[in-house]
């Protein structure tokens, strides 16, 4: 029985970081290199212009909603390895892809819970975010539909970073998945030779 | 707000969580959900926690009502034991505080005062305290069990403005006063806020649990041969799986069967139908509906409701002949009293008029009677010469005679009349002037 004792990706990756520090950089690498490629195909999705006129960027900002800027999006489009904070549900990540703009996390999922857009219920309506708020009964409709078709991955639907995840057809993940079980198996394999201990 | 992104190599991590425990049952409430979500016998589960927490309030609530009968029997009272089940019923209900608190409370202000009506009063004070001070009500109400018997030790975090000395001091009417002062009518401001709405809902939703408790407990008495909890439990779990089970078998049925395009089309025709129906038969039920209320409420037994229903009913089918029958007889009464026609038949009536005064008879009848095609008849056939001479003229007046007090009066009047100017018209001698 090892003197360390590793619960979850965070203390692994304490672990790692001091005790195999190599194994640590090796790690961050070879996870770089399977994301990156997604990364870049997901950035390459994102089109120059705005896919709608009602979207463009403005000189005067007369509203809340983010308008459509290219390389806003892009520059949010990233990927992480380092360890995830902790979901409500307990559970942490070792890497991550993420789309981290609001226009971009808009071009992303709109639609995804309904094609025809939010319940629409005029200027005076119901209040929350819920609902839409438009003058028009069908903006939601026609903003989701001048978009590219969501696509379905095994990690979630999307346009940008789940098209890329389905076009990378498990290859990313296979890579990550392998890079992390080799840094886990290395550190353990180290531990029964050297025996990583706690400072006193 | 939350961004889209893909994780990787994702792992429960204990750490993140502050206890093991809490993550336990983190992950436990989440799996729990998640197979409520998947309806993995959520209806049948819920009624068997249902059964069982509405039997179990309903036992602890006859557990709390044994013991308050226990402590008037003990202190003499047992004859006020109805009253005072009543007097806490509607207390829970207009207060908002839960029985289950109320007794507890009762039973130690009568344990101190000793007296009925007093642990009534103090009780409803209490409860005004105990919003107003935001204290518990068992706190209260052992601080003024105390106070009764002059001990004043707890009154001081009312902040009653009374100083230590006076505190220690004061008779309990004092105490009481000061009370009223500053937590007067506490309660019922409380109740008119939200909260206070939502705790009478909740009150009253737990009054309803144990009537339902009692029901069930009841109820499973009569079928389980064994009077045991166990055996109870055990057929509310029958029979919410049992009863879970139907209600899936029958919508299975029906959702199967209205799948089929021809059932479809039916059961939509048929929806149309029953909408006229109900609209005809509405019209037509409805004055019984009536009368079933009419007679419901005047707490007659079934069997006399219908057969007065019955003799109602004959009764409307014998007035509706009778009525006709008097529309025939008053019709007949008012062509008796048309004077203009009778004068014309009585005109008529006579042989020597002329036959031109005879067609104008005719005619001026014709008209009476509204028969038009005959009026252009006898018209037609009446000459034009105006210098022909009728001594007689076309129309009879006829005037009643003496004074008419009664309808045969009048009656009998007129054709006095109409023979007495017929005769004066037309009789023998009427040529004679």
């Amino acid at each position: 029985m090892p003197a360390l004792e590793i619960r979850g990706n965070t203390d692994l990756r304490k672990a790692l970081r001091k005790f195999t520090p190599d194994l640590e950089k090796q790690l961050k690498k070879e996870l770089g290199r399977a994301l990156r490629p997604v990364v870049t195909k997901a950035k390459g999705f994102v089109e120059d212009a705005a896919p709608m006129r009602g979207w463009e960027a403005r000189s005067f900002s007369e509203a809340s909603f983010p308008v459509y800027n290219a390389e806003t999006i892009r520059r949010g489009i990233k990927y992480s390895t380092g360890v995830s904070k902790p979901n409500r549900d307990g559970f942490t990540s070792m890497a991550r892809i993420m789309n981290n703009s609001r226009a971009g996390a808009i071009y992303e999922q709109a639609g995804i819970k309904n094609l025809q857009g939010q319940q629409w219920v005029g200027p005076n309506g119901l209040a929350g975010h819920k609902y839409s708020h438009s003058n028009n009964p069908k903006a939601g409709a026609q903003f989701i539909v001048n978009l590219p078709p969501i696509v379905s991955s095994l990690k979630g639907r999307g346009r940008l970073i789940y098209r890329a995840w389905r076009d990378s057809r498990g290859v990313a993940e296979g890579a990550a998945m392998k890079a992390i079980d080799k840094a886990t198996t290395q550190f353990y394999v180290r531990n029964k030779s050297q025996r990583f201990r706690r400072a006193a | 707000m939350s961004f889209p992104d893909i994780v990787i190599g994702s792992k429960f991590d204990a750490k993140g969580f502050k206890k093991a425990e809490s993550a336990i049952t983190g992950l436990t409430s989440k799996v729990g959900k998640a197979a409520g979500a998947l309806g993995l016998a959520l209806s049948a589960r819920a009624a068997i926690n249902f059964g069982k927490a509405s039997v179990k309030a309903f036992a602890d609530d006859q557990k709390a009502a044994a013991i308050l009968t226990n402590t008037l029997k003990n202190l003499g009272m047992a004859f006020e034991d109805a009253n005072i089940k009543s007097f806490i019923e509607r207390l829970s209900i207009t207060s908002g505080v839960v029985d289950d608190q109320l007794r507890p409370a009762f039973q130690r202000l009568l344990q101190a005062t000793k007296s009925i009506s007093q642990s009534q009063s103090l009780l409803s004070k209490a409860i005004d305290i105990s919003v107003g001070s935001s204290q518990p009500l068992e706190t209260v109400v052992l601080d003024l069990a105390n106070a009764y018997v002059g001990n004043n030790k707890g009154l001081k975090k009312y902040t009653l403005g009374l100083t230590a000395a006076e505190l220690k001091t004061a008779s309990f009417d004092t105490v009481m006063q000061a009370f009223n002062k500053n937590f007067s009518g506490a309660n019922a401001a409380f109740l008119d806020t939200y909260a206070g709405k939502l705790q009478r809902l909740t009150t009253v939703a737990g009054e309803a649990k144990e009537e339902i408790g009692s029901g069930l407990v009841d109820a499973f008495k009569i079928l389980g041969t064994d009077k045991s909890l166990d055996n109870f439990i055990s057929k509310v779990k029958n029979l919410g799986t049992s009863v879970g089970d139907f209600f899936r078998g029958l919508a299975i049925g029906f959702r199967d069967l209205a799948k089929m395009p021809v059932i479809k089309q039916l059961i939509q025709l048929a929806e149309i139908m029953l909408k006229i129906i109900e609209k005809t038969v509405g019209a037509f039920v409805d004055p019984f509906t009536k009368a079933g209320a009419r007679y419901r409420s005047s707490q007659l037994a079934p069997a006399s409701d219908n057969q007065f229903l019955k003799d109602h009913t004959k009764s409307l089918v014998d007035n509706t002949s009778v009525i006709k029958a008097n529309t025939v007889a008053v019709k007949k009464m008012t062509d008796k009293f048309n004077v203009q026609k009778a004068g014309i038949a009585a005109a008529l009536a006579n042989p020597n008029i002329s036959a031109d005064t005879r067609t104008r008879l005719l005619g001026l009848q014709a008209i009476e009677n509204g028969n038009v095609a005959a009026a252009n008849k006898y018209g037609g056939m009446v000459k034009s010469n105006a210098s022909m001479a009728s001594p007689t003229p076309t129309v009879v007046n006829v005037y009643p005679q003496g004074n008419v007090l009664t309808e045969e009066n009048l009656i009998t009047s007129i054709q006095n009349g109409i023979e007495r100017n017929f005769t004066r018209t037309f009789g023998p001698g009427a040529y004679d002037k």
